[in-house]
């Protein structure tokens, strides 16, 4: 059927067919035998906060974060790549905008999960006294509290749990170790070329751009009025996670929210006053609402005054 | 397969509309639980389209027929319970539930294009073992009867089933995890499926146009086999920026370069053989897709995949909507147009069905080629934006900064979703209806008779020569270059300050012209296959007894050069698709090759006697 010449030459190829595994094979073990100078980072030694990269790494793929984002590179182009947004960033950031990914985190927000990390002692911020400190180390966080705290994301706002958050984060460390051979590129775009950019698209986009957000003391007086306690609430971050038309985005929905009566997570039920909602500033986690998470929103204690407070609860009244 | 197509076509027209706005169904259908789907029932229905197109050709190949039957039964059940099972376990990624037992995700596991749990994984290699089983049953018992296309089905068949074992596997690093996981995404997509392609190609250009089993035998050897010693260790282009040493870099790039040779090699037979045919075929339609696949292998797959390939390229294009356009006009181009080509060939022949109207049929192959066209162009030119604001200028805000510099690509990708949407409903209306447009006999006559005899016809519709189909090629590559230049240029120190004028021109022009060269070469090459069709048929339906004859016996006095201006003369005096006959009591090879040096390709010769005492030969005049 096939003559000899034509015969030897597919006996031939088929040989260099075979040497080409050796080779493969050979290569692909060499991959991953780690030597002095060659490690791989593993997730399991890679921890924050009590979980573990593994524990992420199964959160990462749980939600299927891939089909939106890219991880190395790979994955979908809706969303940006994850590698290394823990070395941009740091897990202050990190865990402020995982609490609720729909939106920016003001700096108060950052600010207190960094206190908590401080307080509890989190190996991943040995070093960093306060928010200057941790700014120089993770310069993007500035960047995105400046730019973007308080302003909508396109993400939506999944349910995580404060396990899998941190899991999440850890596993986002042990992503940043990994030696990606100089990818991405490094940037050197001229600073006014990309300012300039960054005017025209932000101008194209239609979004609405970071317009100031008061202080933590609000206006001059510490009035308790409700539009100043709308001015403190979005510098505490609060509206990133309570909406005010009803829907749910992290926790309870604000909107017709006092003087209701509501079922708590023991069974019990109490009426939404003042009390309740100081106390829910102050120590979150003591009346969870039935059907939301526990250690999720983090404590305001020692950051928002009586007079802040009192001006919020003003403004929770007002949104009828 | 049709309804997984649908269902995979509408996910994709979801995530369209999802790129426009991006609130669109948020929590209740988000993004990635779309784009799991559109990716999932993308492998399911090709690979339902494998599974049908193999057990059609399968019987003929093997002279055996499919059995058992329940087993065949059992298994498009078990595909249905799989899609059912997808739609019930892939949208548990809005909570975070995979069904974690260990390090073993059971429910749906969130890797790209695996997206389904292991229990999904199981399932699917129960199917893909039925599948080889039930294909190697069809072949002979003893292998030493096997010709190449059977060799090339079994390793085709077995070694879909054998790579989808590397998706059963876990790991707790993610080096390691994407090390394997593209195993499986590269050696079906890159090496066993493309093996499938070229033998079922192969074996559908032998059955309809009659080439020679020995020739095909070569082509599909040789293609198979630079598949591999391409393939192979060009996986590696995959691992350059995801933990692996940067020793890939080299390998990878030098290897997966070459990987477009057996794509230039497969439609460089699909010409081949397309000229090879002595009669009409009886299914222009299905040749339409498998031309289609031919080409959207060698521009998707092998142009813009070379595009990307090399690493100092790959670097600036990995992460972004360039990855897109190629895998769009890859995946569906090569595997998505093979399947329904085949499947128009296959209801054919299972509704016996001579001939059909296939007015829609084109139709819908025009709306499909268009709309692919458009969707891929649209992430190309999206893709170009991103790589400057997202890698040269650094910004990273998704929607303030990155989005706005792709909203024109993306209403483009909507539109071209749109139109390819509809091209998917005609198609879908037009298999599944295809009796209604059988043609009876009269209507074949008449539509026979309407044929001309023209003695000049279009240039567009002359024969293509072998120049000329060079050309075409250098011409798409020359543009392949040009494009990968400039994503090569995107490295220049001047782009890196934030100037993107270089690539910006390189990527216009090549691309542009990529795509525009490629619809024009499409038309080019259908117009010269559809005229030769007509002169084919033409020939075909004259009896003998009505056309000349002349016989060359016993003129031995007369010198040479007078009964070849004899043959000449009357070749050049009949009309396209006209014939005579030729015989002699002496061995006709010298006319045929004068023949062929005068008049080029532009005859068929059928031998209708062959010696050793007398021969007669049929010679037509084609395109």
């Amino acid at each position: 059927m096939v003559n000899p010449k034509e015969q030897k030459s597919r006996k031939i190829a088929i040989w260099v067919i075979g040497l080409m595994v050796i080779i493969w094979t050979v290569l692909g073990v060499l991959s991953f035998v780690e030597t002095e100078n060659r490690k791989r980072p593993h997730t399991v030694n890679v921890t924050f906060s009590g979980q573990d990269a593994l524990t992420g790494k199964q959160v990462f793929q749980g939600y299927n974060c891939m089909d939106c984002h890219t991880i190395v590179g790979n994955g979908a182009y809706f969303a940006p790549d994850l590698t290394k947004i823990y070395e941009q960033t740091g897990p202050a950031w990190l865990l402020a905008y995982l609490g609720s990914p729909g939106a920016y985190p003001t700096e108060a927000v950052v600010n207190i999960q960094l206190n908590e990390l401080i307080k509890n002692g989190e190996a991943s911020v040995k070093g960093i006294g306060n928010l200057d400190d941790y700014y120089s180390e993770y310069p993007k966080a500035k960047e995105r509290v400046d730019e973007r705290g308080g302003v909508d994301a396109l993400m939506p706002n999944l349910k995580f749990s404060k396990d899998e958050i941190d899991g999440l984060v850890a596993f986002l460390k042990y992503t940043s170790e990994i030696n990606t051979a100089g990818w991405p590129p490094e940037v050197f775009a001229k600073q006014t070329v990309v300012d300039e950019a960054k005017k025209h698209l932000e101008a194209k986009s239609g979004l609405p751009i970071k317009t100031s957000v008061a202080t933590a003391s609000g206006d001059a007086g510490g009035n308790a009025t409700a539009p100043n306690g709308e001015n403190i609430a979005n510098a505490m971050g609060c509206m990133a996670c309570h909406s005010t038309d009803g829907s749910v985005k992290i926790g309870p929905s604000w909107k017709k929210l006092y003087g209701e009566q509501i079922a708590l997570s023991d069974g019990s039920s109490v009426t939404v006053d003042d009390e309740y909602l100081k106390n829910s500033i102050l120590k979150p986690n003591d009346q969870i609402v039935k059907g939301f998470q526990p250690g999720l929103m983090p404590s305001y204690d020692g950051i928002v005054s009586e007079q802040d407070m009192d001006a919020i609860i003003e403004y929770i009244k007002s949104i009828k | 397969m049709l309804i997984f197509f649908a269902i995979q076509m509408l996910f994709g027209l979801l995530l369209a509309v999802i790129h426009l706005d991006p609130t669109i169904l948020q929590g209740t259908m988000n993004f990635n639980v779309a784009r799991a789907f559109h990716l999932n029932f993308a492998v399911v229905w090709i690979v339902t389209g494998f599974i049908g197109t193999i057990l059609l050709i399968g019987p003929i190949l093997g002279q055996r027929d499919v059995r058992p039957v329940w087993l065949v039964k059992f298994l498009l059940v078990a595909l249905w319970v799989i899609a059912i099972w997808s739609f019930i376990t892939l949208p548990l990624a809005h909570k975070g539930i995979a069904g974690w037992v260990g390090n073993v995700p059971l429910l749906q596991q969130g890797k790209e294009f695996l997206e389904g749990g292991r229990i999904t994984g199981f399932l699917l290699l129960i199917g893909f073992s039925i599948f080889a089983f039930l294909t190697l049953h069809m072949f002979p018992k003893k292998k030493k009867e096997w010709n190449e296309m059977h060799w090339g089905l079994a390793v085709g068949v077995v070694g879909l089933a054998t790579v989808w074992v590397f998706a059963l596997f876990s790991s707790e690093n993610l080096d390691l995890q994407e090390y394997f996981r593209w195993y499986v995404v590269h050696y079906w997509v890159e090496a066993v499926w493309e093996i499938l392609h070229i033998t079922i190609i192969g074996f559908l250009l032998y059955k309809f146009f009659g080439a020679d089993e020995g020739e095909v035998g070569f082509a599909v050897f040789w293609g198979v086999s630079l598949v591999i010693l391409s393939g192979l260790i060009g996986n590696s282009h995959h691992y350059f920026w995801i933990g692996t040493p940067a020793f890939w870099q080299f390998w990878g790039s030098l290897f997966s370069a070459l990987e477009p040779l057996p794509l230039i090699f497969c439609i460089w037979h699909v010409y081949l053989d397309e000229k090879h045919g002595l009669k009409p075929i009886k299914n222009r339609a299905a040749f339409y897709f498998i031309f289609g696949s031919a080409l959207f292998e060698m521009v998707g797959a092998g142009i813009l995949g070379f595009t990307m390939t090399l690493a100092y390229v790959n670097i600036w294009e990995h992460g972004t909507w360039i990855t897109a356009s190629h895998g769009h006009m890859a995946l569906f181009g090569a595997f998505g147009l093979l399947v329904i080509g085949a499947a128009y060939e296959g209801i054919r022949q299972v509704k016996n069905i001579e001939r059909f109207n296939d007015k829609l049929s084109k139709l819908a192959f025009w709306m499909l080629f268009t709309g692919i066209l458009g969707i891929v162009a649209s992430f190309a030119y999206g893709g170009t934006n991103q790589i400057y604001v997202y890698r040269i200028l650094g910004l990273d805000w998704w929607g303030h900064h990155i989005r706005p510099a792709m909203s024109e690509a993306r209403v483009f990708l909507a539109l071209f979703a749109f139109l390819f949407t509809i091209g998917t409903i005609i198609l879908i209306y037009d298999l599944l209806t295809l009796q209604n447009r059988k043609l009876s006999e009269r209507e074949i006559s008449a539509m026979n008779n309407r044929l001309t005899h023209p003695k000049t016809i279009g240039s567009w519709s002359r024969g293509m020569s072998r120049f000329e189909f060079g050309k075409w090629l250098l011409a798409l590559w020359f543009m392949g270059l040009t494009i990968t230049g400039g994503l090569f240029a995107f490295g220049m120190k001047s782009v890196r300050l934030g100037d993107p004028v270089i690539p910006n021109i390189l990527a216009f022009i090549g691309y542009g012209g990529l795509f525009l060269i490629t619809t024009l070469f499409a038309i080019r090459f259908l117009k010269a296959f559809e005229s030769r069709q007509d002169m084919l048929q033409l020939i075909d339906q004259y009896e003998d007894d009505q056309i000349q004859k002349i016989d060359l016996s016993s003129l031995n006095e007369i010198p040479d050069e007078e009964l070849d201006k004899l043959v000449l003369n009357t070749f050049n005096s009949i009309g396209y698709g006209q014939s005579f006959i030729l015989s002699s009591d002496k061995d006709l090879k010298p006319q045929h090759l004068m023949l062929y040096d005068t008049l080029g390709p532009g005859f068929i010769w059928e031998t209708v006697e062959d010696g050793p005492e007398f021969w007669k030969v049929k010679i037509g005049k084609v395109n």
